[in-house]
């Protein structure tokens, strides 16, 4: 099969061509489609998600997840450890990984540093190395045990995995929005700024005294950015991913109470999102991720503080980028942040058009619409502060190794396009 | 304009003119005294009280009853809450038993706005929180201005400002009324953030009081004590408590929202003192609640 479009991006840019494909890119002929302006994007790659397999299985399980995935325009995924039980064995690693071939979606596990992330002993990080894992992480909770931290660095560093840190201090992260004036004005217990920076300097130092690859997960604030940018002028081994929904909604915007906006870390003030927008800009931030986070309406609809955090983000990351791109920020910076560098990040060979690759990739109609709803979220769960929107942008297809996962590109033919 | 049919969130929801309506009508209740008047006669009101409060609840109950309302009470500590009924289901309920009004009041921030979701009756908010305490202000603006007649006034708030509902409705009220108005505290109590409202803030308590015309002092809890906003409630007494020396240099009025503590915020020889209008404030807050519930549910024209 061959697509023709005007706009192939390949990772790093778009050009005018096509691309042939069976299980992986390659050169070849056959039948051609011609999808015009629509664009070709490799498959995309979000290092941070929770598919709440095992345990937790009416919020999402592998296969609606991956179905939501493949509706967003992903193909591979990040699993976190904070399901039930957490995922902090070999047994557990195998388990997964068994069970995303299912799914179709690569499905990659982040183990956790701690038995049952507790914080207590450390997990049994050899034997998930060899499982397969891609990293580690207490996903959630901060490991405030620096020496524990430093062991797990250790082992990390000889095995070649990084450390997913998500970085607040439990004492000073009491709270449920980013502490500032909305918070004082709203009356919502406040988390400062500093709860994030101090465990990322923290986490800095560790990495420089073990040499560990130190990955901080959803970085949300100014002083943290700046950390991460001299560390990495410094030689540290350090890089770091922002949650879409950062980029999109601010601490002002929880005006409304809307425990689907409610999420950990909680969305900046428009000071720190500036500072998230530069740090994308100047490459401090390497990653986007969705930080994905099923939960059940009943769970959500309740009082705001007494609400859990998370949002989901699969389906609506596209539609997200393309709202942040018109904030100033270049399309082909944002694509690449949820492609070939979150790729580069942990050495996968994935999210990119490249001859040899696997054949992954989405057709996406930027022009398009779609309107979320319960109905059209493939996700289990549907709390999103979009649910009943409509977006700019919709997911046409999702192929997998050559194959189509998500989609219907077959009806689509020049001149019908938009009429869908 | 009118309040005719709103809810009442915060001070924020109501101009300048509601406010001297409201305060109008209140004076106008207060001239007629406790006598029982018939304006709100054959409408519900429903008190939900998630988090207890005896003065507050009771301060709503008179109002309503004295307008010739039907009054129902719902608190959280006898009722289905116990049985793990959530707040949409208990809003929702009770919404379908026809209710007019609601008053609510909970410990979480923003529950008044998410009840709005589950009904079209007003809502009232009676505290959520940290967040607001719309009445409480507007009768503490209302003792104020009978005392002095308008607002050009200076005005100390001093006590717990981060954990207190009624320091951010007055500080939001009082600006827009045109009050001079100072948050006083330790540093742990008023994070620079709350020079936002517009403003001042001071640490310096003897200064503040002997600047002011009014001094409200906020509930300082025990609770706090575990979590470093301050080390002893002696100490804290020594240095921000509100005593008569302080007083004496400027002669203020001594407000208070309740339940006092004394001996930690204030002395007694201040809150049971001439200056003190705490009693004031009750007896005013029951015609403010009166005159709001008057204007919202659109009783009969004086």
């Amino acid at each position: 099969m061959i697509f023709e479009s005007a706009k192939i991006f390949d990772g790093e840019r778009f050009y005018s061509g096509e691309i042939s494909f069976e299980k992986t890119f390659v050169q070849r002929e056959g039948d051609r489609l011609d999808l015009g302006d629509v664009w070709i994007l490799p498959g995309l790659v979000d290092t941070h998600a929770h598919f709440r397999d095992p345990g937790q299985t009416k919020r999402e399980d592998l296969f609606s997840g991956a179905m939501a995935a493949f509706h967003g325009g992903i193909t591979t995924a990040f699993a976190m450890p904070n399901t039930t039980p957490a995922i902090d064995s070999e047994t557990m690693v195998i388990y997964l990984k068994e069970k995303a071939k299912k799914t179709n979606l690569d499905l990659k596990i982040v183990g956790a540093i701690t038995k049952n992330r507790d914080g207590k002993e450390l997990s049994e990080m050899l034997r998930m190395a060899r499982a397969g894992v891609v990293g580690f992480s207490d996903d959630g909770n901060f490991l405030d045990d620096a020496g524990l931290a430093r062991h797990a660095m250790e082992y990390a560093h000889e095995l070649g995995l990084p450390i997913i840190s998500h970085c607040q201090d439990k004492y000073l992260g009491k709270g449920h929005m980013r502490e500032g004036w909305f918070s004082t004005l709203y009356g919502i217990s406040g988390i400062p700024d500093v709860a994030e920076s101090i465990s990322v300097a923290r986490e800095i130092e560790l990495s420089y005294l073990t040499k560990a690859h130190i990955h901080i997960a959803h970085v949300s604030t100014a002083r943290s950015v700046n950390l991460i940018r001299q560390a990495k002028k410094d030689g540290i081994n350090v890089t770091c991913d922002v949650c879409i929904h950062h980029l999109v909604f601010k601490d002002e915007d929880l005006y409304d109470y809307d425990t689907y906006k409610k999420i950990n870390p909680p969305f900046p003030t428009s000071h720190d999102q500036r500072a998230l927008y530069e740090g994308i800009e100047d490459d401090t931030i390497d990653a986007i991720i969705t930080d994905h986070a099923p939960y059940l309406n009943e769970e959500k609809e309740v009082e705001f503080q007494s609400a859990p955090f998370g949002i989901i983000g699969f389906e609506t990351l596209l539609n997200e980028i393309i709202i942040v791109s018109k904030n100033g920020l270049k399309i082909e910076k944002l694509l690449k942040k949820v492609s070939s560098d979150p790729a580069k990040i942990y050495g996968l060979e994935v999210g990119r058009i490249k001859e040899g690759l696997p054949a992954n990739f989405v057709i996406f109609d930027p022009e398009g619409e779609w309107h979320v709803s319960k109905e059209t979220l493939m996700s289990r769960s549907s709390n999103t502060p979009f649910l009943g929107k409509r977006l700019k942008g919709r997911v046409i297809s999702t192929f997998v190794e050559g194959r189509q996962v998500f989609g219907d590109v077959e009806k689509i033919g020049k001149g019908i396009l938009h009429l869908a | 304009m009118s309040i005719r049919g709103k809810d009442l969130f915060d001070v924020d929801d109501l101009e300048i003119s509601d406010v001297k309506e409201i305060f109008e009508r209140a004076q106008f209740f207060k001239k007629h005294g406790f006598q029982k008047l018939t304006s709100l006669k054959g409408k519900s009101i429903c008190t939900l009280f998630f988090e207890s409060s005896t003065r507050t609840r009771i301060s709503f109950e008179l109002a309503a009853k004295r307008l010739g309302a039907d009054v129902v009470n719902f608190t959280a500590s006898t009722s289905s809450l116990n049985k793990g009924e959530s707040f949409k289901d208990t809003v929702k309920t009770l919404d379908a038993m026809g209710i007019d009004l609601y008053v609510i009041r909970h410990s979480e921030p923003g529950s008044p706005m998410m009840m709005k979701k589950y009904t079209n009756s007003p809502v009232i908010n009676a505290g959520d929180g940290i967040h607001a305490h719309p009445t409480q202000a507007l009768l503490d603006a209302y003792t104020i201005w009978e005392k002095f007649g308008d607002f050009k006034i200076k005005i100390a708030i001093i006590g717990d400002i981060l954990h207190s509902r009624v320091a951010r409705s007055n500080a939001k009220l009082l600006k827009m009324l045109g009050a001079d108005v100072t948050l006083v505290g330790p540093e742990s109590f008023i994070p620079e953030y709350f020079e936002n409202y517009g403003v001042r803030i001071s640490h310096d308590v003897e200064k503040s009081i002997s600047e002011s015309d009014a001094v409200m002092g906020l509930r300082v809890q025990l609770e706090r004590q575990s979590g470093g906003f301050f080390s002893t409630l002696d100490e804290y007494n020594e240095f921000y408590g509100i005593n008569s020396k302080r007083m004496e240099i400027a002669n203020p009025i001594f407000m208070h929202p309740g339940p006092m503590n004394r001996g930690v915020e204030v002395m007694e020889e201040v809150s049971d003192s001439d200056s003190s209008v705490v009693e004031e404030q009750v007896t005013n807050g029951v015609f403010v609640r009166m005159a709001l519930l008057d204007l919202i549910l659109g009783g009969v024209e004086n």
